[in-house]
């Protein structure tokens, strides 16, 4: 046993792509901030990579849905190995605005995992990191994808990232948004 | 042994384990797709540490818009001895990440260097600039007529302002 004692990191109260605990200081390394983009191709899913270090129990999911909204979006977190575990389940996008998911309360245990957004439409708008501009570089931070997704499937098949869009899908331990 | 599995499954450039601080505070901001490789059989060595143990799979590249000749991808130890490489590797697909089987090797927590060398100037690897100076903060280095990648490595202070997208792949999507 080691003479130190293990530091555990400690999750952030927002989990979204922006967190250290995604690839947030990947983002904060391209310089990336956030803009408004309409949902690369319809039905089409994207998974963004976190990891949790202690349990921690995940209340609520949320968007940003910027200047525009259009059509249906599911929101969720797989495991690492693709088995979904939680989801909104099919909701209208309702608003230009922050939109909240009551998910049911899903207690995730330390390991690796992904949050998971899709529309059924390709003119939803959401805000989206700006500054991942290649699919190539995307592909870099683990992001990954999965066409005919909606609503999210149950077990996800991972395909490597073909467009260059993160959309920032939260999750959270609050009640308040 | 116990192998992490609680992070993500890339460890790239721009990782917390690697050079991810420096990039946020030098704002390496978005990177170029069309720049060759600064010499030919040059290698270079980007320092990465870990605090748990890692099973690496493969290795990548973050291609550019144009690919030639091999490349050879390697993970080194802090002094510079070869641990596992891919052995020369025919650059292929532009735009893309290219991935590199290794043998599946166990990292126990400690300082290590992922590194890459091309054997020639024309193939591209998406790629930032940060200056030489910057270079060295971040702990970078290069070695000279070092294709394919040598079983011990004698690493100098890099001469180009190459920073290229390489990374290390624990089973993930590439």
């Amino acid at each position: 046993m080691s003479d130190w004692p293990r530091t555990v990191q400690p999750n952030s109260v927002v989990i979204s792509p922006l967190s250290l605990q995604s690839i947030g200081l990947e983002l904060a390394a391209l310089v990336s901030g956030t803009a408004a983009s309409t949902w690369p191709s319809a039905c089409l899913a994207i998974f963004i990579p976190f990891s949790v270090e202690r349990p921690t129990t995940i209340t609520q999911m949320f968007t940003d849905n910027s200047a525009s909204f259009s059509g249906n979006i599911d929101v969720g977190i797989y495991d690492a190995g693709g088995s979904l575990l939680v989801s909104s389940g099919s909701v209208s996008q309702s608003a230009s605005a922050i939109q909240t998911f009551n998910i049911t309360d899903t207690t995730l245990n330390p390991g690796l995992y992904y949050l998971a957004a899709v529309q059924d439409v390709a003119c939803g708008g959401m805000s989206r990191a700006a500054g991942a501009t290649a699919s190539g570089v995307i592909r870099a931070l683990g992001v990954v994808q999965m066409a005919s997704a909606y609503p999210l499937p149950a077990t996800a098949t991972f395909a490597s990232a073909g467009v260059a869009y993160i959309p920032i899908v939260c999750a959270t331990q609050r009640s308040v948004i | 042994m116990t192998i992490d599995t609680a992070r993500k499954l890339h460890i790239s450039t721009i990782s917390p384990e690697a050079l991810g601080s420096y990039g946020a505070a030098l704002s390496f901001g978005t990177p170029s797709i069309s720049v060759t490789w600064p010499a030919t059989n040059d290698a270079l060595f980007i320092p990465f540490t870990i605090s748990k143990t890692i099973l690496v799979k493969r290795m990548f590249t973050c291609n550019g818009n144009a690919v030639s000749g091999a490349v050879d991808m390697g993970i080194y130890t802090s002094d510079a001895t070869l641990i596992v490489s891919s052995g020369s590797t025919n650059q292929a697909g532009t735009s893309l990440l290219q991935p590199f089987d290794v043998t599946d090797t166990v990292l126990g927590p400690g300082i290590y260097y992922m590194a890459a060398a091309i054997n020639n100037t024309t193939a591209k690897i998406v790629r930032w600039i940060p200056s030489i100076l910057n270079h060295q903060k971040m702990g970078t280095a290069k070695m000279a007529t070092a294709f394919p990648l040598p079983a011990t490595a004698t690493l100098a202070t890099v001469t180009a302002t190459f920073l290229p997208l390489i990374g290390i792949d624990l089973g993930g999507i590439v």
